[in-house]
């Protein structure tokens, strides 16, 4: 669908640039992580003071040494605003329940790849998979014939693929950097939520895991994984997960993960098992964000009470 | 906005309340008492197309149908002169060196070497999903091309320990097939439409049936036989006869006794594996599964109804691969199923409107037995683990549903 409203840049007008391969036949990071250390998180909710509810969400960059115009680091910065709840329009059809609508857009800037200003194929499909997780665990039955708007920009994001790996080494699972967008895109909507006090049957975040062979013929599972650092990818897996009940809300693997293989175990269960526990990682972070979040309104309503 | 209609149902929470409560019995009573694991019956014809490579129309019960076609097309790969000549620079800069340790086995193993076959690009292949009462934009036609797609590029590699410590990993995916040499390939065009009219709140998802008509739209997809050689300029053999199954049959094995009987054996085999397969992985195309949970209950190719009272809907995405150099088990799970894609589904049951006690209005929190209450939450993870086991199988003795749908589609195509 072309965009016929805007004067937009050639759609090809440059070609792609192929890089040499360096030598050591990696440009990639190696992990300095464990495996099962998450990267940092910056998370900060209530950045929109005109909106009823917002986050702010950003990983940690990783630090390169090399200096490598393929390998150039970019961590995920995420921003969600959400508006309402507030009465669906006249001409809607009745519902008794809470509609959400969830808008993720990249900011044209925020991959390697340039992104058009209306919304692809790519982002539709994030923002179905955040909504499939978010509508599990808002009570949507308290707020009849109302909606929110969930807004979700993505600043700066992972490549899909590595980039400049070119069409000889592509990397085995693509996708890995959209799944670290749908954890990432969780994790924020959740804390707009709360920031929004729209009331949430538990603090709902997102995990990423994959499974990574090793020299040795081993899988080695890792948390949190960055596109940069992992060039050969086994399968990989997004959960939304609520710690609470030990639930979860929203799964969606790639990969290809053989049935009965080693141990008689089924590699998909360790492999949900993982991503469940990086979400869990992730929970500690918002859940100091609500401590601090309750904390910041018991005071006001300290200093509310005062001044009447 | 409006309320979604992909999520709108029509009916009422009384009859939703009974439908839930019959699906959550041991074993699940289902509105058309089916067992939890059977398919709907569904007609299917392949190669109905003159002008496709391939293609299928498969038709439901219900009177939902689809039709698939299947295009090739030969193109010139994007800068394949210039990746070409910097790998020629870079093995000759490589063997100069001693070999670096930094190149892992895995490195190797994903095709780093560039001694290989180039590998295909995912762009290669193009799916295209039509529903005639959807817009183009339509969040749910772009789910549903997505889910159609993402199994299809996926590499699917098998992992066999050899004698060696390292563990040789082969990986083919169905862009590698379309690879013709570093200059020309396939592009493979995968059109898929739905025929009947679609209504969010009156037919069933349309999932499974797209899946299995461009499962065998794939199957029965064929490409013209290559005259040219090596490096050249693709020259093709106009004869149809003599075209090759872009996945050819899985080989005949001791599964079919009448082989042997009728002295067809060894090297008259009549499911030869062409030459350009012999040795290498033998993948078919991918199956998709719509599979729901209710309490404890997982039910297979639930229907509009069902879906309504689902607690979780999922599309679990199968391929089967089998070796074609070891040949030690030549019993039909020599097949072995690998999950290639899972992808949680929005369930309707979120979207209803609860029913009211008779008694009138209770206390939030109250549940009254076989009064209706939208679903919230999500599912624990041991139903979700339950659901793959039950789809691929939890052992090797114990073959999964995907095994039932793949042997129900290959008789069709034998037959």
């Amino acid at each position: 669908m072309a965009d016929k409203r805007r004067i937009n840049g050639p759609a090809s007008g440059t070609a792609i640039p192929i890089f040499t391969p360096s030598k050591s036949g990696a440009h990639t990071l190696q992990r300095t992580r464990k495996p099962n250390q998450l990267r940092k998180i910056y998370l900060q909710p209530g950045v929109v003071p005109t909106a009823s509810g917002s986050a702010y969400l950003e990983l940690e960059s990783l630090c390169h040494p090399s200096s490598l115009l393929n390998a150039v680091p970019s961590s995920l910065k995420l921003s969600c605003v959400i508006h309402g709840p507030k009465p669906l329009p006249r001409n809607a059809n009745f519902s008794s329940n809470l509609q959400l609508t969830i808008n993720v857009k990249f900011a044209p800037f925020a991959t390697r790849q340039r992104r058009g200003y209306i919304r692809d194929v790519t982002e539709r499909d994030i923002g179905t998979h955040v909504e499939t997780a978010l509508c599990g665990v808002i009570v949507r039955d308290r707020w009849p014939k109302s909606a929110i708007d969930i807004i979700i920009t993505i600043l700066e994001a992972e490549d899909d693929v590595q980039w400049g790996s070119g069409t000889q080494q592509q990397n085995t699972v693509g996708g890995l950097g959209n799944m670290n967008v749908v954890s990432g895109c969780i994790t924020v909507a959740s804390a707009a939520l709360m920031d929004a006090k729209i009331d949430c049957l538990d603090l709902i975040t997102g995990g990423v895991a994959a499974v990574v062979p090793k020299d040795d013929g081993k899988f080695v599972h890792h948390l949190d994984p960055s596109v940069i650092e992992e060039p050969f990818l086994n399968s990989a897996c997004v959960v939304g997960y609520m710690p609470a009940r030990d639930e979860v809300t929203l799964v969606w693997t790639r990969g290809n993960i053989p049935s009965y293989s080693d141990g008689q175990t089924c590699r998909f269960d360790s492999l949900l098992d993982s991503a469940v526990n990086a979400a869990k990682g992730a929970h500690v972070i918002l859940r100091q964000v609500a401590t601090e979040l309750a904390q910041a309104e018991s005071t006001k309503l300290i200093i509310d009470e005062s001044k009447t | 906005m409006m309320p979604a209609t992909s999520t709108a149902t029509t009916l009422s929470p009384a009859e939703l309340s009974y439908l839930h409560t019959s699906l959550t019995q041991t074993p699940p009573l289902r509105p058309d008492l089916r067992s939890s694991t059977e398919f709907r019956p569904l007609r299917a014809e392949t190669d109905l197309l003159p002008t496709c490579n391939g293609s299928a129309h498969v038709s439901l019960t219900d009177g939902s149908e689809a039709l698939v076609g299947i295009k090739a097309e030969v193109h010139r790969t994007a800068g394949a002169n210039v990746t070409k000549r910097l790998d020629e620079e870079m093995r000759e800069k490589m063997s100069l060196d001693e070999p670096s340790s930094t190149i892992s086995a895995a490195a190797a193993a994903a095709g780093l070497d560039s001694n290989r076959k180039p590998r295909g690009h995912p762009d290669w292949i193009s799916l295209n999903v039509d529903i005639s009462t959807l817009r183009d934009d339509d969040a749910l036609l772009i789910f549903l091309s997505e889910m159609l797609r993402e199994p299809l590029l996926t590499t699917s590699t098998t992992t066999t320990t050899t004698t060696t410590t390292t563990t040789a990993t082969r990986s083919s995916s169905l862009a590698d097939m379309l690879v013709i040499n570093s200059n020309w390939h396939w592009h493979l065009h995968i059109d898929i439409l739905l025929l009947s009219p679609f209504t969010a709140s009156g037919t069933s998802y349309p999932l499974p049936l797209l899946s299995l008509a461009t499962h065998l739209a794939l199957r029965s997809a064929r490409l013209p036989k290559l005259k040219s050689q090596g490096e050249e300029d693709p020259l093709v053999d106009d004869d149809w006869e003599s075209s090759l199954f872009l996945f050819p049959p899985p080989p005949t094995s001791a599964r079919k006794p009448e082989s042997s009987a009728s002295g067809k054996a060894g090297p008259n085999e009549q499911h030869s594996i062409p030459p350009r397969e012999a040795g290498r992985l033998l993948t078919m195309p991918p199956i998709t599964l719509l599979v729901m949970t209710v309490n404890s209950n997982i039910i297979f190719d639930p229907s509009h109804s069902e879906l309504a009272v689902a607690d979780a809907v999922l599309a679990v995405s199968v391929s089967f691969s089998s070796d074609t150099t070891t040949h030690h088990h030549h019993h039909h799970h020599a097949q072995t199923p690998t999950l290639l894609a899972v992808r949680t589904i929005e369930t309707p049951a979120r979207d209803t409107m609860r029913g009211v006690p008779a008694a009138g209005e209770v206390v939030e929190g109250d549940l009254v037995p076989g009064v209706w209450r939208p679903r919230v939450g999500g599912v624990k993870r041991e139903v979700l683990k339950r659901v793959v086991r039950a789809v691929l199988g939890a052992s090797a003795d114990d073959s999964g549903v995907a095994r039932e749908v793949f042997d129900g589609l290959e008789a069709f195509l034998r037959s």
